[in-house]
């Protein structure tokens, strides 16, 4: 019997119980556990007892302590790890629970993909036993999978960061008039007698540019501007 | 006109402006176009707005929303200078950094944002 889980194993494990689990791992536990304190960081990412009994082991599951004799008072504790220090038989219940959720895991994710994934080597304490593989510590692969979700949670943010910027469709400067047809620009000279100008490079003279060159301002059409000035040298 | 691009209710335009005057009416409307590659002066039936002066302004910095851009189309946006009476109006009317933005997301982004939510959703059924 594993005598040596650590807390940690409890609290990193949120949310990865199967009802429909292999019938053969059922009641199955490592023969022996690796020596694993739990670390500050492990403590950091503790999950309170009352959602790791939502997530772990869901009301009405067949995996809830409750039908193995828990009661409420005990699943109110703060964490897991004051609920280790119930009853060997609620501490075996619990294990029961762990161990299946560590094989659920396990067979999820695989070590290979977890690897290639980026995610740590394999945790310590895990092989194959009653068809399944078993592990008694879970840590790496729980880092894996938090790992992915922030990953995915990423994709939506960044997507949605891009999504709400502006994004420039058109930018003209008008630094060289004569390139614009070929940017996709048209002029229609819609003016009757006497015909206007087309649009022409800007005239320093007159006003220098907004940016870019002193001359980078187009000029107007249609309707035959009186003392439209006479287009001036590019530049 | 400007290129053809794509354009919504999102659609911004901005553009600089600016009339030599010299008491001399110059005038400048922004006329929208949402049929395509047209270049048919008819099809640009919708006025954004329009600036006119008769003095030197300085630069003056304008912009339009596109928000009666129903629906998401391709179209173009003319900037038409006219005047009535040449005799009393017409002189030197300068446009520069005409810009057109928009704030749809563009399809990379939505294959991008389907990806997480796919991935988000896929997390959480095996979760179960």
């Amino acid at each position: 019997m594993c005598t040596g889980i650590p807390t940690i194993e409890v609290e990193v494990l949120g949310g990865h119980v199967r009802r429909d689990g292999p019938e053969e791992n059922k009641g199955a536990r490592p023969k022996a556990c690796p020596d694993k304190s739990p670390t500050a960081d492990d403590r950091e990412r503790a999950i309170p007892l009352q959602d790791l009994h939502r997530r772990v082991c869901p009301e009405q599951s067949e995996n809830h302590p409750a039908s193995w004799g828990v009661g409420p008072a005990q699943r109110k504790h703060g964490s897991l790890a004051r609920a280790s220090g119930a009853s060997s038989s609620v501490r075996s219940a619990w294990n029961r629970c762990q161990n299946r959720a560590v094989q659920t895991q396990s067979q999820r994710w695989g070590y290979g993909r977890a690897n290639r994934a980026g995610c740590p080597p394999a945790a310590a304490g895990c092989g194959k036993r009653g068809g399944g593989i078993w592990c008694s510590e879970s840590v790496a692969s729980v880092r894996c999978e938090l790992k992915i979700e922030q990953h995915m949670v990423g994709l939506v943010l960044v997507a949605a960061a891009t999504g709400s910027q502006a994004i420039t469709v058109l930018s003209e400067g008008f630094d060289n008039v004569s390139d614009l047809p070929a940017a996709g620009w048209a002029q229609v000279n819609d003016s009757s007698a006497p015909v206007g100008t087309s649009w022409f490079q800007g005239n320093s003279g007159i006003f220098a540019a907004s940016s870019g060159a002193s001359n980078s301002t187009s000029l107007p059409t249609s309707s035959a501007p009186a003392v439209l000035p006479a287009p001036s040298a590019t530049g | 006109m400007t290129p053809v691009v794509a354009l919504d209710s999102s659609a911004m335009l901005s553009f600089l402006v600016q009339t030599a005057g010299n008491g001399f009416l110059d005038r400048i409307e922004v006329r929208l176009s949402t049929s395509g590659a047209s270049t048919s002066v008819a099809d640009f039936s919708t006025m954004l707005g329009s600036f006119q002066a008769s003095t030197l302004t300085g630069w003056v910095g304008l912009s339009y929303g596109m928000g009666v851009v129903d629906t998401p189309t391709s179209g173009r946006i003319a900037f038409r200078y006219g005047v009535d009476n040449v005799s009393t109006a017409g002189n030197y009317l300068g446009l520069d950094s005409v810009v057109i933005t928009s704030a749809i997301p563009e399809p990379a982004t939505y294959l991008l944002m389907g990806l997480g939510v796919a991935g988000l959703m896929l997390r959480r059924r095996f979760s179960a």
